[in-house]
């Protein structure tokens, strides 16, 4: 085990070296740098102060010099400051971070408490009428566009009915304090947490659905049938129990991805989250805000990874890391 | 005559084919048609046949795992296909079944004690302090290690696994028990640790077996009766020394002359059948097995001939027979 994850760590790194590269290499070939975006509208700007300017940014030099400028410091935990906040890039994804994060996480525990009883139930009934709705649901939410569907929800929740602020984390005309803010934060998050949820059921439904399948149609279902076992025993314990790998490993896969932000649905509901901050970013051509976003997001990938072949392991005695 | 254990009569099982965009039902695949037999208390029935004749069908449907399409079981006076499933459950442990492939039919995720004592639990047949001692006993008594009860499947070796497969069904304490092919996917010295290990068993509990196979050898070895079939029903019924001294059907004679003996001196006479097994979807008319019998009249080919007694309990459905 400490061996796998020593190895595990270090191709991690050089996965995340690699990684780093083309992606600062994709930055910097961008048409317009951020000196281009920031100065469209002063005209009185000649050529060689743009050239001032690059250099106080460091835009002035080459990809792999630039690079390696980057890494030296990254490495040491500098991920430099961004162009737009004018504040450290780890700062501001940290200021961030949460509103993602309480985001993601109640949407991620509501679509899996639906989606699994949904798929044993679509399993179990397969080819019922039962199955085909909850089939026709769950396509729904896969093929469903996110600013297609927020834009329904804003139409007809919001602006038709207003249950729900259209968007924005908290209300701007009142100064609400401790207790009161948490409460207009949550209120302002319902929608496009709902909307993740009803998105995101989908997928894990017709995982689950398959999964049953496969196992309900085993041999050893008919064993356990054989013994003279309760349906729900034979369901749960012995069907359920086989499917659970596959899920927790794409459940473990899907924990870091709770901090990285979403970001059309932040966007739409304009909320402050890392997703925001990164669409921004690659907007405004911020180099280090883009650089630090990437690496997280790379970092939590890979983490997510790790975090699934261990869960994988623990799940499954077949399984064992070495 | 000792005590009919379980009663057998009249036990169909259709598949539907379904085709076309409607799914609709256009044919049936008769797996099981029309098959009857009883089994005496204590007494071992062997089951022979082809592949895909319906011998493992007729073990699944007999034990209620697939539902029939008609017939009955009596076992012990009861008829299983009109029990609630409820009442099913409960006699369950008493009808037991050990299934062909012992390398499926385990669940991978369970520690063999689990899969051994889950529903010995379920069923409360032994007090909870006990537990534990009763699954290692049964390991013992089928030739499993007693540190073995917390390994997983995948560590063990085909033949330990059906000795698995047979602990568990043991372990319920049952009085019937349906082996399905249960040594076809092992290897010959195993076949005989498993059937000697079936036969120890029998004669200490006191077990009837409905036992599943298609090698003659060993259903001669182990059956007091053997029951013939062919594309769904039994052409000949009998004790096991009057069948094979006097094979009456012609598709029994066939089978029988297949039969290896170890000596290489021996001339043997083969009866080598023409053709292909016909598609249970779409059976000969008359005698099913007109269209590959060596001795085929016209009559075979226009009704089906009627499966009855010949004396000694011996039972065959042949026109060669019928004036």
């Amino acid at each position: 085990m400490k061996q796998f994850l020593i190895r595990r760590l270090l191709l991690a790194i050089l996965i995340l070296f690699g990684a780093a590269f083309v992606i600062y290499s994709i930055i910097r070939l961008m048409p317009a740098d951020y000196i281009d975006v920031a100065t469209a509208s002063i005209k009185e700007l000649t050529p060689e102060m743009k050239d001032n300017l690059r250099k106080l940014y460091g835009l002035d030099t080459g990809i792999i010099e630039g690079f390696f400028k980057w890494f030296s410091k990254a490495i040491t935990g500098d991920l430099g400051e961004s162009f737009i906040y004018k504040k450290a890039v780890a700062t501001v994804i940290g200021d961030n971070i949460w509103y993602s994060f309480f985001l993601n996480l109640p949407s991620t525990i509501l679509s899996t408490l639906i989606a699994v009883p949904m798929g044993i139930i679509a399993a179990v009934k397969q080819y019922s009428k039962t199955d085909y709705v909850l089939t026709a649901i769950a396509v729904i939410g896969i093929s469903m566009p996110t600013f297609f569907f927020a834009s329904l929800l804003q139409r007809f929740l919001c602006m038709e009915l207003g249950i729900f602020p259209f968007s924005g984390m908290v209300d701007a005309r009142a100064d609400y304090q401790g207790f009161m803010k948490f409460l207009d934060l949550v209120y302002h998050f319902t929608l496009p947490i709902l909307m993740f949820t009803i998105l995101s059921i989908g997928g894990t439904m017709r995982f689950v659905r398959t999964n049953m399948l496969e196992v309900l149609n085993a041999d050893y279902i008919r064993t356990a049938r054989a013994k003279g076992l309760s349906e729900h025993k034979v369901i749960y314990t012995h069907a359920f129990r086989n499917t659970l790998i596959p899920l927790i490993t794409s459940l473990a896969g899907v924990l870091p991805s709770l901090f990285s932000g979403a970001m059309i649905t932040e966007q739409i509901f304009s909320i402050q989250g890392v997703g925001f901050v990164s669409l921004k970013a690659i907007q405004s051509g911020d180099v280090p805000l883009m650089m630090g976003f990437s690496i997280f997001s790379a970092a939590l990938m890979l983490i997510g990874f790790l975090l699934a072949d261990i869960a994988y392991a623990m799940a499954d005695p077949r399984v064992r890391l070495s | 005559m000792g005590n009919k254990i379980i009663e057998v009569n009249g036990l169909k099982k259709y598949f539907p084919i379904r085709s076309g965009v409607m799914q609709r039902v256009t044919a049936h695949v008769k797996a099981v048609d029309n098959v009857s037999f009883s089994i005496e208390e204590g007494h071992t029935l062997g089951l022979v046949g082809e592949s895909g004749c319906g011998k493992t069908t007729v073990g699944r449907t007999l034990l209620r795992l697939i539902p029939a399409t008609e017939g009955s079981v009596i076992y012990n006076g009861q008829d299983l296909f009109k029990l609630k499933k409820e009442a099913l459950r409960k006699i369950r442990p008493e009808i037991q079944i050990v299934f062909q492939d012992p390398y499926s039919s385990l669940s991978p995720r369970m520690p063999v004690g689990e899969i051994i004592g889950e529903a010995v639990r379920e069923h409360n047949l032994v007090p909870k302090s006990e537990y534990r001692k009763y699954v290692m006993d049964i390991m013992d008594k089928c030739g499993l290690m007693k540190y073995h009860i917390d390994r997983y499947p995948h560590e063990f070796s085909g033949g330990q696994r059906q000795r698995i497969c047979i602990a568990r069904a043991l372990a319920l304490k049952p009085k019937f028990v349906v082996a399905d092919e249960p040594v076809s996917a092992l290897d010959v010295s195993i076949q005989a640790q498993i059937i000697n290990l079936l036969e120890d068993l029998q004669e200490e509990n006191g077990l009837t077996y409905l036992f599943i196979s298609h090698d003659l050898s060993v259903v001669e070895h182990i059956s007091d009766d053997v029951g013939v079939m062919y594309l769904g029903s039994l052409v000949e019924f009998g004790e096991t020394n009057e069948l094979f001294s006097n094979p009456m059907h012609p598709y029994t004679n066939a089978l029988f002359s297949a039969i290896p003996v170890p000596d290489p001196t021996v001339k043997m006479h083969r009866v080598i059948l023409q053709g292909d097994i016909p598609s249970p979807a779409n059976p000969p008319s008359g005698c099913k097995f007109h269209t590959r019998c060596p001795k085929a009249m016209e009559i075979c080919s226009q009704v089906a001939p009627n499966y009855r007694e010949y004396g000694n309990g011996h039972f065959c459905a042949c026109h060669l027979y019928e004036q």
